[in-house]
């Protein structure tokens, strides 16, 4: 557990961003992540994103609800979305909803950028 | 299951979800303290944080200025200073009352997660991590409020019956304190056990089925076991429907 507080950094590389938030996602931090993620899926040229869940120690409802957004949104648009190296936590609660297999989920951010 | 007794701990809060992550601190640490299993510990404190978001969403609408009563109650007891290194804690019981508007219990179920879309998770997340849910209509409020009881157990249950039978009867538990996993079919825990947190192995898991009842009340049902591997996306976008902003009142138990 932590401060409850979120920072969310991005870079680009090439066609594929990466999201790097650290933090806990919840009901009150989850606009920031949104708002980050949307940002980026306006980004022209963009083919993958990565969201590197690895500085994410706790994430509930509201933040899976703001992935399953961002993935019904790089459908749409036909680009990638990879979660990488989510934390044992977090990977629960993905798998308690049910969506760690629709999601592509990779053990670290070196492999989503190619995997 | 009816536990009697003061709560250990009663905290009122305001329906401002900057206070989530405090409460969802104590809830963690409180747990821990009585001899719960670091992951076990996680899954009470993401009930308490889903519990109290349907309270501000959807029963006070997102105000921020409405209270909010957590009560923890440690079942079976609790050491005290001098029996420090004793767990006789079988259970804590989590109560979230409100007083919003009481909504028609039987309405307070799971969505189908089979439809890949936001939201709509709350109740089942709470479902499935803990060992006893019960919602009922406050009657001390003159028509208003709801309260939600859950109870997870330190030890863990086979089955409903079981559940009930052993939140009452002290049993010793290997895992406590541990913070390590167990193997969840080994050990008939409950919740969810991860044994790797690299994603190139299998992670074991248990996941408790649980059976919705017309009184509100939900007890888990049996557990099973299963790995989960990494997956890629598939489908296509006919499969990712747009949230529905109508479904919130059942799903939600609001």
């Amino acid at each position: 557990m932590s401060s409850g507080k979120l920072d969310v950094a991005s870079r680009r590389e090439g066609d594929t961003a990466i999201l790097s938030p650290v933090g806990d996602i919840d009901i009150n931090s989850q606009p920031i992540l949104s708002a980050a993620i949307k940002q980026i899926q306006t980004d022209a040229g963009l083919a993958r994103l990565v969201i590197d869940l690895a500085g994410v120690g706790y994430m509930d409802s509201s933040g899976v609800a703001t992935l399953v957004q961002a993935l019904q949104t790089a459908r749409k648009k036909s680009t990638k979305l990879v979660l990488a190296a989510p934390q044992p936590r977090v990977l629960t609660i993905l798998q308690i909803a049910r969506l760690d297999t629709v999601f592509r989920v990779v053990a670290d951010v070196e492999t989503a950028k190619t995997g | 299951m009816t536990m009697d007794g003061p709560a250990n701990i009663r905290l009122q809060i305001e329906s401002n979800t900057l206070f989530l992550s405090g409460v969802r601190e104590l809830v963690y640490h409180v747990a821990s303290r009585i001899g719960f299993a670091d992951e076990h510990c996680g899954q009470m404190a993401l009930a308490t944080d889903e519990a109290i978001c349907n309270v501000i969403r959807h029963g006070y609408g997102r105000a921020a200025d409405r209270p909010i009563w957590i009560s923890l109650r440690c079942v079976g007891g609790v050491a005290t200073p001098e029996t420090q290194g004793s767990y006789p804690t079988t259970g804590l019981e989590i109560t979230i009352e409100d007083e919003a508007r009481q909504v028609d219990l039987t309405q307070i179920k799971s969505r189908d997660l089979d439809e890949i879309r936001p939201g709509g998770l709350g109740v089942h997340i709470i479902q499935q991590v803990m060992d006893e849910v019960r919602y009922e209509h406050r009657e001390d409020l003159g028509g208003k409020g709801m309260r939600l009881t859950m109870v997870k157990l330190r030890t863990a249950p086979t089955g409903g019956a079981a559940a009930q039978q052993s939140a009452h009867e002290p049993k010793p538990d290997a895992s406590r304190c541990s913070g390590g996993s167990t193997n969840g079919s080994a050990q008939g825990g409950s919740g969810l056990k991860q044994g790797d947190a690299g994603l190139g192995n299998s992670v074991q898991n248990s996941l408790i089925q649980t059976d919705s009842k017309q009184t509100g009340s939900i007890q888990t049902g049996s557990i099973q076991t299963g790995s989960i591997q990494t997956g890629s996306i598939q489908g296509s976008a006919a499969n990712c429907p747009a949230g529905d902003p109508k479904r919130s009142a059942k799903e939600h138990g609001r």
